[in-house]
């Protein structure tokens, strides 16, 4: 429990001494992070805990299961990545550093909340918390682009949230019961239940941007400043896709149709947002349209289960859903680290910078592996069992998917590497970076690419 | 009780529409407090009656959470408002 | 415990020295140079102990299981060792001369470090157990060499790079599909004599003729194909060791060993032979050897011609595997080997005259035998090799090659190995005589410093005087139970059975 309150308790210390805000965000964060460690392996899982002693229906349970760890583990890492970086990119404004690190332990809250819920409404509670939160962080520095994007962001989101309580509501007006155990095991189907998942569906992937209901994501997450959009990327998007997974697996709401139909926009989005992502012409946009592809990848677990009961296709998308959320904020804080020298992200003003900030680029690239699924990163792995589930499965589609979504992600990652390797222009500015806003984006990325290595033993984990 | 429940299903309609298809964010937000006014009524209605303690807690928070959600949105209109004018 | 970890070893020792040189400063200039040195040793030394150790029975092998049941396996069989001793010896050759070539570049810890890599990545295939460690090395490989090609960072350099990368990365991909495909039929399997589809044949028979040809696509854009080669002439914007590196030891040959490791370990030559396969690519590889000879005829340019020539050459080996019996096979490895000596011998040569006088030009190396006698003589042995002199190494391929295809029945290929000796010839001969017999017609200016008495840097002489004389001692020497040759006839001995 006390992983949910840790970061309640360190927002309000923040906000309370914004003057030493980065000191004790940061000593919030490491402690955030040890107890996920503690908890994820040192303490009996999977379990559940009652708060209050008011059982189900009427209290709220806590599911700690080893996936949810995985992904708490996950989220407290980044935060801690992403932490370290802010804390040196806004250390001249502390209004903006304080106001940053609040919000994000707000959003650490909820996230760890999502994970972690057993009951629908509660969950609902932790998507609202997780939303609000991530708009106020993309609104953080309140530039033209940057406020609108966050409306957008605002009414999808909340339309999003809003669909997803009405199925709640609906869910509760046939049994009865928040509670997703009790859920799962009174639950028949009936055109309520598929009307009332239907809708939490749709909110999911409306919040987790799925093609096409995607829109909003490309310049919610270019237009933040770059520790929010390794938030916003890495960890906001799956937790709503967790929560869908969990609904789908763990409640039993799935059905072949809906299935069938999320792969197929899954398979479209993959493409769709790759061939985008080749056309752009600032890196953080590249990096966001490629965010929009990589979810395509996730929801192709939908449909392809309806072939593979193993745990294949689930193992991999886990892999995939852990290695993106590394990958794709250490890419974001590389691609920060650049722009905070060079102030813009247009690939032409940052032609040649691999000469000057030889660590960023290098973070950049070894993340791009991962996003590219080339071995031994952990992106390859997951890649690898999906492949294996969709030839296994005769599933030839969903492989070429995999195929031409990779030759795409090699062309659009490519693409500012190559930039980034040329001859500098005369233009450009020979600063370094600071250390410290280089290195978590080391941290993170190395960290996608190492875990490769430890895939069976994630996967043993996962499923122990 | 249909009749509640029809309510709440015009409110979410319209709202939803507003928020889609009307101009300007004011108004867009009130849509949107609309569409939760439904989302709140059909709670109520299809959820447990109004004396069900679970549905009214469901309710209390979401207005909650409506209202904080406003209250952001409002403030990023104002700033918004803010910076193209200046 | 030794058998378990001197494999990985082997593959770790680079990627150690790898990572170490890439925290040096430029200056470091002993310390890399240490580094460097002692890592190519130390691979020679542990290839050395490998060999020794399977001649006298051992066995190595090291395997971890990454994933579901899906296994990393690193084994010393006899072929990985013909491979592997290959690499680290030209490695190590590689090595000094680029130490030599570099002095005073800018970026060498950043080269050097990549180089090492590139090692790791070399002798990982050549020990690769089966074909998802061998996808593993593959694209790491890739990805190591594309930092070498580009290293110039002129935007010739980058274009070429994206170009390599297209190509390779589009090979990838192939491999992943294709290797993916056929795990999903077999389920894990490892590489073994004679190859492990035969228990296929019945259920998936065209499966696996599909397969074939996407292995084929993904190792024939490395071994440079007829249709997959154009990455091949465009990456000779990059350094001459890298050129030396691409194309006789590392890309050009991982492409030409997949192709081996696939016909041999894989499928088995038996059943490629029932399945029809081995003709395709017999047609497809004869065609690649005319291409490159007749395009190399054309080229003014040093290193495009003899790129070119390897795109011709690397086919020879893909037709002794085309060539059902044993002849046909022990040409084809055999040529694996010299191919590597020889186009080693002329790259570091065309190094050499394009870093001392900057003669990049055929047209321009009138007389310039006289003042680089030894690197010219060097390159006159390696080129009198390519086309198939006896003594010299390429004639022992050739006449395997033709053994083997008459031994196949297909005499036509004869003709073939006829009409390429010929063209070789054609094009190689006028440089020889230029570089001995022209009047010069330029005046030599000296681009770099070396002593009064050399006639270039003493470390840009010695690799290609070694391997030249290795050109003519493999020949001298092929009886000799350690030669290459030998080796190949045991290789050949064990796919057969």
């Amino acid at each position: 429990m006390s992983l949910v309150l840790t970061p309640l308790y360190f927002a309000l210390m923040v906000f309370l001494w914004p003057k030493r805000a980065n000191v004790v965000a940061l000593l919030g964060l490491g402690v955030q992070f040890g107890l996920t460690l503690y908890t994820a392996f040192w303490t009996p899982l999977p379990r559940r805990i009652t708060l209050g002693d008011w059982g189900a229906p009427l209290g709220i349970e806590l599911w700690l299961s080893p996936l949810s760890l995985l992904f708490c583990l996950l989220s407290s890492a980044v935060f801690l990545g992403v932490g370290l970086y802010a804390n040196t990119a806004y250390k001249n404004n502390h209004k903006e550093r304080s106001r940053f690190f609040v919000l994000a332990f707000f959003l650490s809250l909820g996230l760890t909340l999502l994970f972690v819920s057993d009951d629908v409404f509660n969950l609902y509670v932790a998507l609202e918390i997780v939303g609000l939160s991530a708009i106020g962080l993309s609104a953080l520095r309140p530039t033209k682009e940057a406020l609108r994007a966050s409306l957008t962001y605002l009414f999808t989101t909340l339309v999003g949230s809003g669909a997803y309580l009405l199925g709640v509501a609906l869910l509760y007006g046939e049994y009865g019961v928040l509670s997703l155990d009790l859920l799962s095991k009174a639950l028949v189907s009936s055109p309520t239940s598929n009307i009332a998942f239907g809708l939490m569906a749709a909110g999911l992937i409306l919040k987790t941007a799925l093609f096409p209901l995607h829109f909003w994501l490309p310049k919610a997450h270019a237009n933040a400043t770059s520790p929010v959009s390794a938030l916003l990327s890495g960890l906001v998007i799956k937790g709503s896709f967790f929560l869908l997974y969990r609904l789908w697996f763990d409640g039993g709401l799935g059905n072949e149709t809906l299935g069938h139909g999320l792969g197929i926009l899954g398979g479209v989005g993959v493409l769709y947002a790759s061939v985008l992502a080749l056309l752009q012409t600032k890196l953080k946009r590249i990096i966001a349209y490629s965010t929009v592809a990589q979810i395509g990848y996730l929801f192709l677990v939908f449909g392809l289960v309806k072939f593979d009961d193993s745990l294949v296709p689930r193992g991999g998308i886990l892999l995939l859903a852990l290695a993106h959320g590394l990958a794709k904020a250490g890419m974001f804080l590389a691609a920060g680290a650049l722009v905070y020298v060079h102030k813009k992200d247009d690939l032409a003003t940052l032609q040649g910078v691999g000469s000057y900030a030889p660590l960023s680029v290098f973070s950049f690239g070894i993340a791009a592996v991962s996003i590219m699924g080339l071995p031994p990163s952990l992106g390859f792995f997951g890649k690898w069992l999906l492949l294996l589930s969709a030839f296994e499965h005769r599933e030839m589609i969903v492989a070429g998917v995999f195929i031409a979504g990779g030759v795409l992600s090699a062309g659009y990652m490519f693409r500012p590497l190559s930039v980034f390797f040329a001859k500098p222009t005369h233009t450009l500015s020979l600063q370094r970076p600071p250390l410290w806003l280089e290195l978590p984006a080391l941290g993170l990325s190395l960290g996608a690419l190492a875990l490769g290595f430890f895939t069976s033993h994630i996967l043993d984990y996962a499923h122990g | 009780m249909v009749v509640f429940a029809g309510c709440g299903v015009f409110l979410v309609c319209l709202g939803l529409a507003g928020v889609l298809f009307q101009e300007g964010y004011i108004k867009k937000i009130l849509a949107l407090n609309l569409f939760s006014s439904g989302i709140f009524l059909l709670l109520i209605t299809l959820g447990g009656g109004r004396d069900d303690p679970v549905a009214n807690a469901m309710v209390l928070t979401g207005i909650v959470v409506a209202l904080g959600a406003t209250a952001l949105a409002l403030a990023l209109v104002r700033a918004l408002h803010v910076q193209e004018n200046t | 415990m030794v058998n378990t970890f001197l494999p990985l070893v082997l593959v770790l020792v680079s990627l150690g020295v790898g990572v170490s040189i890439f925290f040096l400063k430029e200056e470091a200039f002993k310390t890399r140079t240490t580094l460097n040195l002692s890592g190519a040793i130390i691979k020679l030394l542990l290839i050395s102990i490998m060999l020794w150790g399977v001649i006298e029975g051992r066995h190595y092998h090291f395997e971890a299981t990454l994933v579901h049941g899906v296994k990393f396996v690193l084994r010393a069989d006899a072929l990985a060792l013909l491979f592997g001793s290959l690499s680290a010896l030209l490695w190590l050759l590689t090595t000094v001369y680029a130490i030599g070539y570099l002095e005073n570049s800018p970026n060498r810890s950043r080269f050097f470090g990549f180089f090492s890599l590139c090692v790791m990545s070399s002798v990982g295939i050549a020990l690769s157990g089966n074909l998802f460690t061998f996808f593993i090395f593959y694209e790491l490989l890739t990805l190591t060499t594309y930092p070498l090609v580009i290293h110039r960072q002129s935007e010739e350099s980058i274009k070429a790079g994206k170009i390599y990368l297209l190509y390779t990365i589009g090979g990838g991909v192939l491999l992943l599909v294709a290797t993916v495909w056929l795990y999903s039929i077999t389920g894990a399997m490892d590489f073994a004599y004679g190859g492990y589809l035969e228990a296929f044949k019945q259920t998936h028979a065209l499966e696996l003729y599909i397969l074939f040809f996407l292995f084929l696509g993904a190792f024939g854009v490395k071994a440079a194909l007829v249709g997959l080669h154009g990455w091949l002439p465009r990456a000779m914007v990059a350094p001459a060791p890298v050129s030396a590196l691409l194309h006789a030891v590392a890309v050009v040959k991982a492409g030409a060993f997949g192709v081996v490791r696939l016909v041999y370990d894989v499928y088995g030559i038996t059943l490629s032979y029932a399945l029809h396969l081995l003709t395709p690519l017999m047609v497809l590889s004869c065609a690649t050897i005319l291409f490159g000879s007749i395009i190399a005829l054309f080229q003014d340019d040093l290193k495009k011609r003899l790129a070119y020539s390897t795109v011709s050459q690397v086919s020879y080996i893909l037709l002794g595997v085309s060539l059902f019996g044993p002849l046909g096979t022990i040409g084809g490895l055999v040529h694996l080997v010299n191919q590597g000596l020889m186009k080693i011998t002329l790259f570091f040569c065309a190094g050499n005259f394009a870093e001392t006088y900057n003669i990049k030009k055929v047209s321009q190396m009138a007389g310039l035998g006289a003042k680089m006698p030894l690197t010219s003589f060097a390159f006159t042995v390696g080129a009198l090799g390519m086309i198939g002199l006896p003594p010299l190494a390429g004639f022992v391929s050739k006449w395997y090659l033709g053994l083997g295809a008459i031994e196949a029945g297909f005499g036509w290929v004869l003709g073939v190995l006829v009409a390429s000796s010929l063209l070789n010839a054609a094009y190689f001969l006028p440089v020889v005589y230029t570089l001995w017999f022209a009047k010069s017609t330029e005046s030599f200016v000296p681009h770099i410093a070396f002593h009064p008495r050399a006639e270039t840097r003493l470390l840009l002489l010695v690799p290609p005087l070694l391997t030249a004389v290795l050109v003519v001692g493999l020949v001298l020497f092929a009886s000799h139970d350690l030669s290459a040759l030998s080796w190949v006839r045991l290789i050949t001995r064990l796919e057969y059975q």
